[in-house]
């Protein structure tokens, strides 16, 4: 068929654009490709936005987990330091121990593995096959706190101790030794203080770790990529504490707690030693006591041997509270130290009789007999004459106040150590708080106080009427060993006033030095005075107080013209003839002043 | 390289345009340059070379990292036994050294001290 070149031009385009004729567009091989390809383009874009703007936070950090990684940069946790007289001396300081540890799928070869270990280590060679063959897990622990001599010993064979390995671990370490345990505590595996200072200033100690989060390479250092996902927060370290413990007095306590236990075949006991005029403690001392570096050794008493009981245990102190009864009533006005009373032996109080211990001395009695016999009848004279001549709620409001607002019994006393007792006291409004109770109140039965308390209040009432918080931190130490002492003052002052604790010095000076049972113990002619306290138990079998247990308790102070320290002792069930107080605790004080009469280098009295 | 060429009667009479065999030499009269192919190999050797500068500064900056952790490990190291002659200064100076030092044992108890009143 002959065509021309225009009907030629038209078949050509006919066939470009598709038949017209049929009326729709036919597709050839050509356009299919390429809207297979657009296709195809569109799904990978599709598919691309997904995973790079829809999933790009989830994949990004995905990637991190690959290449990046976390470390967390551990705080040096704070030391603490005794004082020694003007020096400072370390009580507690870090050092690197280490755990050995297995992961048993990689330990091919138990039983060599496990002699290896006992050759050098004082381990269960059992134990440790036993360990080695664990097959659920990959981490056990074959030994803990082994130093860098027992670490270099055992890897002298390392090519035999294959999948064991150590991790270096801060550990405290004690110079001391025991010196001072309770008062410092110690710090679990987990890196916790518990008890003592190192558990009531755990977070100051403790510090704050770092972090540093980087890129890695494949065996996990840490490279210097100039990447803005890399932290780096150094650890910010704990602080260095100084205590207000003098390592002297704290020894010295220690060793004439221990000598007065064992002469008095008691069971327990607790010796504080206080500066009254500004409250630091130089010494704490409980005794049965152990040894903070192996707290984990410490038997089933362990909760008794850890517990600070100067401060936690709370206790019917006895008639070395007459002392502050006195301060009360010579400060308010209700009795002077020149009063007098008519000595019965003994006080009918509503129901209840209260007699006195020692009955030869009936009569006509001034204040200062009081203190000097341990005369109930007398304090409970005073807590009358509070009352304006009987006991009633007037008196007993005015007790309550100086013994919780002055005195603060009944709160804590804030020193830094964990576990400290408000101690308990009955308010003069309350059912329990009737007039027979704040008479046993007025000697120290029917309320509890902790030692510190005790001793707290009674460096308020001879040192002027000030009261200091008693501390046992005394400041900071710097790096460069610079140390930053806290401020100093009184928390309350006129606790009671200046003339009433003058006129309390001169009392307890005469109760201690003209009383025969107890004058012989101190060193004659100097500046000290005291008080004796006898307190009975509850019976746990019958519910009321028996004279079979008993605590033993001195609460007396020494010093130049002004007191220079104030020392309690309490003795728990000692088995002397003779009452507790003056028998058991009385020669604990004598030895402990007279030492410190020395120590403090103290002048007689002119 | 691109190239502009006109063709002219002479090289000193541009106006004789209506000369005859005016069109029988070429000459070149435009200025040098580089063409779109020339750039991009320019900036893509550039590129190439940035990066590997980029490349070498980066790795050198790496490499430092090992020396820097080596040091890392040493300082710990000897604050590790830092600490242990402190432990140790430390104990030879507490209280049971000092009370069983043969100093300490051979010293005498003082004479009974009398003060004047």
């Amino acid at each position: 068929m002959n065509m021309n070149p225009r009907q030629v031009r038209q078949n050509v385009k006919n066939d470009k654009t598709g038949s017209k004729n049929n009326g729709h567009r036919r597709l050839n091989r050509v356009n299919v490709m390429q809207l297979f390809v657009v296709f195809l383009g569109i799904i990978i874009i599709a598919r691309l936005f997904y995973l790079q703007v829809i999933k790009h936070d989830y994949y990004i950090a995905m990637a991190n987990q690959e290449h990046q990684k976390k470390f967390v940069i551990p705080a040096v946790r704070g030391s603490l330091y005794f004082r020694d007289g003007s020096e400072v001396v370390p009580a507690v300081l870090n050092a690197t121990v280490y755990t050995l540890y297995a992961d048993p799928k990689e330990v091919e070869d138990p039983e060599k593995v496990a002699n290896i270990i006992s050759s050098v280590l004082d381990v269960d060679r059992d134990l440790i096959i036993k360990l080695t063959k664990k097959n659920n897990t990959s981490y056990v622990v074959l030994a803990k706190r082994l130093n860098k001599d027992q670490v270099n010993e055992l890897f002298k064979q390392k090519a035999k101790l294959i999948g064991v390995n150590v991790i270096p671990v801060p550990h405290r370490v004690y110079p001391e030794g025991s010196l001072a345990a309770q008062v410092l505590g110690f710090v679990n595996d987990e890196g916790i203080g518990q008890y003592g200072v190192e558990a009531a200033l755990n977070k100051r100690l403790n510090g704050e770790p770092g972090v540093l989060k980087a890129v890695t390479d494949v065996h996990g250092v840490p490279l210097s990529l100039d990447d803005t996902s890399n932290i780096a927060k150094p650890a910010k370290n704990g602080e260095d504490m100084l205590l207000t413990i003098d390592r002297n007095i704290q020894a010295k306590a220690e060793e004439a707690l221990q000598n007065g236990l064992k002469h008095s075949r008691a069971t327990k006991g607790s010796v504080v030693v206080m500066d009254p005029n500004t409250g630091a403690v130089k010494a704490m001392v409980n005794w049965p006591s152990y040894d903070p570096a192996k707290y984990f050794d410490v038997g089933d008493d362990a909760y008794q041997k850890f517990q600070n009981r100067v401060v936690s245990d709370q206790y019917e102190a006895g008639s070395v509270i007459k002392v502050l009864t006195m301060a009360s009533g010579i400060d308010s006005g209700a009795v002077n130290k020149d009063s007098t009373f008519n000595n019965t032996g003994y006080v009918q109080v509503d129901d209840a009789k209260i007699k006195n211990v020692e009955q030869s001395v009936n009569g006509t009695r001034a204040m200062t007999d009081v203190l000097k016999f341990s005369l109930n009848t007398g304090v409970v004279h005073i807590l009358s004459q509070m009352g304006g001549g009987q006991i009633n709620s007037q008196a007993r409001e005015k007790l309550y106040k100086y013994f919780t607002d002055n005195y603060g019994f009944g709160s804590v006393t804030g020193i830094e150590q964990a576990g400290e007792s408000t101690g308990s006291i009955f308010g003069p409004h309350t059912e329990q708080g009737n007039n027979v109770r704040y008479s046993n109140m007025s000697f120290g039965q029917g309320m509890g106080v902790t030692m510190i308390q005790t001793v707290g209040a009674f460096s308020s009432v001879i040192n002027g009427g000030y009261y200091y918080k008693p501390h046992i931190i005394e400041g900071s130490v710097g790096a460069d060993g610079e140390i930053k002492s806290n401020k100093i003052s009184p928390e309350r002052s006129n606790v009671v006033s200046a003339s009433t604790s003058a006129s309390i010095v001169e009392m307890t000076r005469a109760a201690l030095n003209e009383s025969p049972a107890v004058a012989g113990y101190v060193r004659p002619g100097y500046n000290v005075g005291g008080k004796t306290g006898t307190s009975q138990t509850i019976d746990p079998k019958t519910g009321k107080y028996s004279d079979e247990n008993t605590v033993g308790s001195y609460l007396g102070f020494g010093g130049d013209e002004k007191p220079r320290y104030v020392i309690m002792v309490r003795v728990d069930d000692p088995k002397l003839a003779g009452y507790s107080g003056s028998a058991a605790a009385a020669p604990i004080f004598g030895d402990m002043s007279n030492w410190l009469i020395d120590y403090y280098n103290i002048k007689p009295m002119q | 390289m691109a190239q502009t060429t006109t063709f002219m009667m002479s090289r000193n009479d541009t106006n004789l345009l209506w000369k005859r065999n005016h069109n029988i030499t070429r000459h070149s009269i435009g200025s040098k340059s580089f063409g779109p192919v020339a750039h991009t190999v320019i900036v893509i050797m550039l590129l190439s070379i940035m990066g590997l500068m980029y490349l070498a500064q980066i790795n050198k900056t790496n490499a430092f990292t090992y020396p820097i952790n080596e040091l890392e490990a040493k300082k710990t190291s000897l604050i590790s036994e830092q600490q242990q002659l402190k432990v140790e200064a430390a104990r030879l100076g507490s209280l049971d050294t000092v009370k069983n030092s043969t100093v300490a044992q051979n010293m005498v108890s003082p004479a009974d001290v009398k003060t004047i009143r």
